[in-house]
């Protein structure tokens, strides 16, 4: 008779939690319970292992012992309420209390079947969404550029958020892939079989978070961050969701403020730009009294992400004037006021192509208004999904790039277009102005429409300052990717551990 | 058809009580922007409009559409009259206008009246420190010559004066003024005590913090939500709290009321730089708990004068 999943399941779960009952055990050097009934042994393992962590008072290998009972990280309150058993009762009623907490697992997510492994000899980095979608944008264009080069220079584990967020897992070869070797993982046979995944258990080590968790995944990394003993660290990317709701898609901020609750224990940051790191220190600022942390909060500044081949071919913009906007048409991107400058100036007579690259976008006209404009024989481009190496050679062939973007942590584009030598207008504050100081752009009010058109002007009628300002651009030294990664692996890893 | 042929039939084709209420709307706009009006109400509007600044712009969408613009919709009618003239703008303008389908009528508050927003402070809402202080500023104020409590109507798009029903919970007199009435501020001053975080209604707020001709001023009661947002739960919405904290933004003064809670602002004016803003000029009033937890009368009564006085509301006393 063919045994049901359900009817099974009890008994793989308790087996599960005696096989990671026996890991946590091995680790502390305790002796292995014996026997083949996995109750019999998690009984046995939990009175070794609840005697040394009442002993040691150590918060780390309290965590780790809740972790490994429920097979999930657990949350703040699921720690505070242990650590108050284990510090105002005596051994045998904190006994009880784990005991009762292993029957019901702390968190609804938790009791995974995976084998547990625990990681505390390299770092850990959590790659959960660069690993399982093809997404190709600013963050994972960032984990994509950097994680080869650390795995190449260094040991480390990559994990992802099991599938019911609990814990963290080892990864498949094509999630791996996705992450190191991008490109390439559409090449993993369909009939490749991955090694058994494990249930991945950082301990005493560094966790590095590149990407912001979703609010659940928050909710354990913040418990992880105060009391597992574990580093963890992060990129900060920018301070959107907090500070600029209206140019946010609607109610989605819940998710970043989950994450800030985590930043608040790291022991790093690592702002991609001076501008980004300025706002995290302002939280740190903000939460100062309630909160004293000792978070390092520096500046590792984002490189410049063009292949050196591909700066290695020469512009050709000796045609038609071509002014290039690259991003994805959000309010925050402020694509309306470029347009509106572009019809101005046709309007005035000025004959010149205007090329929009960049895929998705919300809460705007600018559909309409490229689809009106196209109505009266405007020469609008929208390309909507394009390859780096078409991206790459509308850099080349462009005049110069407009980014007058209203809210950013870095602006790539605009390092981008200075890379190949094309100039660009880009707004006067924040981290935009960091990357226009160091010549090849005319700064503008991104909310002023006034000095956006006359910028886009100047530039259109002026080859001179098209030259001088690509001349300069040529002349910023580019940062590379390798020392990015190196440099942030020595805040986010090697500072902390 | 021309934008002006157009406009006029569309307008034309209005009901009688739409056209009544947009002509109604028109000569207050006149009125209040100071433009002679010659009986031709849709040719002085757009001979107006053709010369209108950013604040006469503002003040001319609130009234003639009945509710707070958002800062898209005056950058979109302040392109169209750029690139098609003042006639396409006042179709688009119309258009909108005749969109809700009713026309409550729109009074232009001036000079000399503080419209201090209370929304919030009604005993459906959570109490909190924050709010406690808020509600007995709140009532200490309205007392006051020219402040008018106020609160945004149920699309949340426009301001309007309380129902004496709300004014009696709250422990204010009777409004002079009907909440069935628009109220649109101009050269007046725009005091929000209470909370605002739908986010309809602080687009209004941020647009009229850097469009209209209007002082404005919040309180600050530390921004706990947004910063410490993990320790509440997250039916409660604190992600909109940051569409209240986007609105104080734009305003001119923010005086800060509390315990200990101005480093709050002080770490959230080091992040606005990132947007462009150099953000309100912070002003700290501390108040910390007497130790019985109960404050003498004369205390409070200084605070809630100190206060009221950094944001306007007792000038010249």
């Amino acid at each position: 008779m063919a045994t049901s999943l359900t009817s099974k399941k009890p008994h793989e779960l308790l087996a599960a939690q005696a096989d990671r009952m026996d890991v946590a055990t091995a680790y502390f050097g305790l002796p292995l319970a014996e026997g083949a009934d996995p109750l019999d042994r998690t009984i046995a393992s939990l009175d070794s292992l609840v005697a040394r962590v009442y002993e040691t008072r150590d918060n780390g290998e309290l965590w780790l012992l809740l972790t490994t009972l429920s097979g999930a990280f657990p949350y703040d309150r699921d720690v505070e309420t242990a650590l108050r058993f284990r510090d105002e009762h005596d051994p045998i009623a904190f006994t009880d209390w784990v005991i009762s907490a292993s029957a019901i697992s702390p968190s609804a997510s938790g009791s995974s079947t995976l084998p547990m492994r625990i990681v505390d000899s390299v770092p850990v980095i959590d790659v959960s969404s660069c690993a399982i979608n093809d997404r190709q944008t600013g963050i994972q264009r960032v984990e994509r550029e950097t994680l080869p080069l650390w795995a190449r220079d260094h040991d480390l584990e990559l994990v992802a958020w099991a599938r019911r967020d609990g814990s963290y897992r080892s990864l498949g070869e094509k999630e791996r892939r996705r992450v190191v070797a991008w490109g390439t993982h559409k090449d993993v046979p369909a009939d490749h079989v991955d090694a058994p995944l494990e249930l991945l258990v950082p301990f005493r080590t560094a966790v590095v978070l590149p990407e912001v968790p979703n609010h659940d995944q928050s909710g354990r990394l913040r418990a992880m961050a105060r009391h597992s003993g574990n580093a963890v660290t992060a990129i900060g990317y920018d301070m959107i969701p907090m500070m600029s709701p209206e140019l946010m898609p609607r109610e989605m901020g819940a998710d970043f403020l989950e994450y800030l609750g985590v930043i608040k224990y790291t022991s790093a940051v690592a702002g991609i730009s001076q501008s980004a790191t300025n706002e995290f220190r302002g939280f740190f600022t903000a939460v100062a009294n309630e909160h004293p942390a000792d978070t390092t909060v520096v500046a590792v500044e984002l490189p410049t992400a063009v292949p050196e081949k591909e700066l290695a071919v020469a512009r050709d913009n000796s045609g038609e004037l071509i002014v290039l906007c690259v991003g994805s048409h959000e309010p925050r991107k402020n694509h309306g006021t470029v347009l509106h400058a572009a019809e101005k100036l046709w309007r005035e007579g000025l004959d010149f192509q205007l090329w929009f690259f960049g895929g998705g976008g919300w809460g705007t006209d600018f559909d309409d208004l490229v689809t009106k404009l196209k109505r009266k024989g405007r020469k609008v481009e929208l390309r909507k999904a394009v390859s780096d190496s078409v991206l790459w050679d509308a850099y080349r062939r462009a005049s110069f790039t407009v980014f007058p973007s209203l809210h950013e942590g870095f602006g790539l584009p605009i390092a981008e277009a200075l890379a190949f030598g094309t100039p660009a207008i880009t707004t006067n504050y924040g981290s935009t102005r960091e990357i226009a100081e160091r010549g090849g752009c005319i700064m503008v009010d991104p909310r002023s429409d006034d000095e956006v058109h006359a910028a886009m002007r100047q530039l259109l009628t002026e080859p001179v300052i098209r030259e001088r300002l690509a001349t300069e651009a040529r002349a910023i030294p580019l940062r590379s990717w390798d020392e990015y990664a190196s440099e942030l692996w020595k805040v986010l890893v090697d500072d902390v551990v | 058809m021309s934008f002006e042929s157009s406009t006029r039939l569309r307008v034309r084709l209005l009901s009688p009580a739409a056209r009544r209420a947009a002509r109604e709307r028109v000569l207050t706009v006149l009125e209040a922007t100071g433009r002679p009006s010659t009986g031709r109400a849709l040719d002085d509007l757009a001979l107006a409009f053709a010369s209108f600044d950013r604040a006469e712009l503002w003040l001319a969408l609130a009234v003639l559409h009945g509710e707070l613009p958002a800062a898209s919709e005056l950058r979109r009618v302040r392109r169209i009259a750029e690139l098609d003239g003042p006639w396409a703008a006042l179709q688009r303008t119309l258009t909108v206008a005749a969109t809700g389908g009713v026309y409550p009528s729109v009074r232009v508050v001036g000079s000399g009246t503080t419209l201090l927003d209370v929304t919030g402070l009604d005993s459906s809402n959570t109490e909190t420190q924050g709010r406690a202080i808020a509600r007995s500023l709140a009532s200490e104020w309205v007392t006051a010559e020219g402040v008018l409590p106020v609160t945004w109507t149920a699309n949340r798009k426009a301001l309007r004066a309380l129902t004496a029903e709300e004014a009696a919970e709250l422990g204010y007199p009777t409004p002079s003024v009907s909440a069935s009435e628009i109220l649109v501020p101009h050269d007046a001053a725009y005091v929000l005590v209470g909370t605002v975080d739908k986010p309809r209604s602080s687009e209004g707020l941020i647009a009229l913090g850097q469009s209209s001709r209007n002082a404005t001023a919040s309180i600050g009661f530390g921004l706990g939500r947004l910063i410490g947002a993990e320790a509440y739960r997250r039916q409660e919405g604190e992600e909109r709290f940051s569409w209240h904290v986007a609105a104080q933004r734009s305003f001119n003064t923010l005086v800060v009321v509390g315990d200990g809670i101005m480093e709050h602002y002080r770490g959230w004016e080091r992040m606005l730089p990132a947007v462009g803003f150099e953000g309100p000029k912070l002003v700290d009033i501390p108040v910390t708990p007497a130790a019985d937890g109960v404050m003498s009368l004369d205390d409070w009564r200084a605070i809630s004068h100190s206060v009221g006085s950094a944001i306007g509301i007792y000038v010249g006393q």
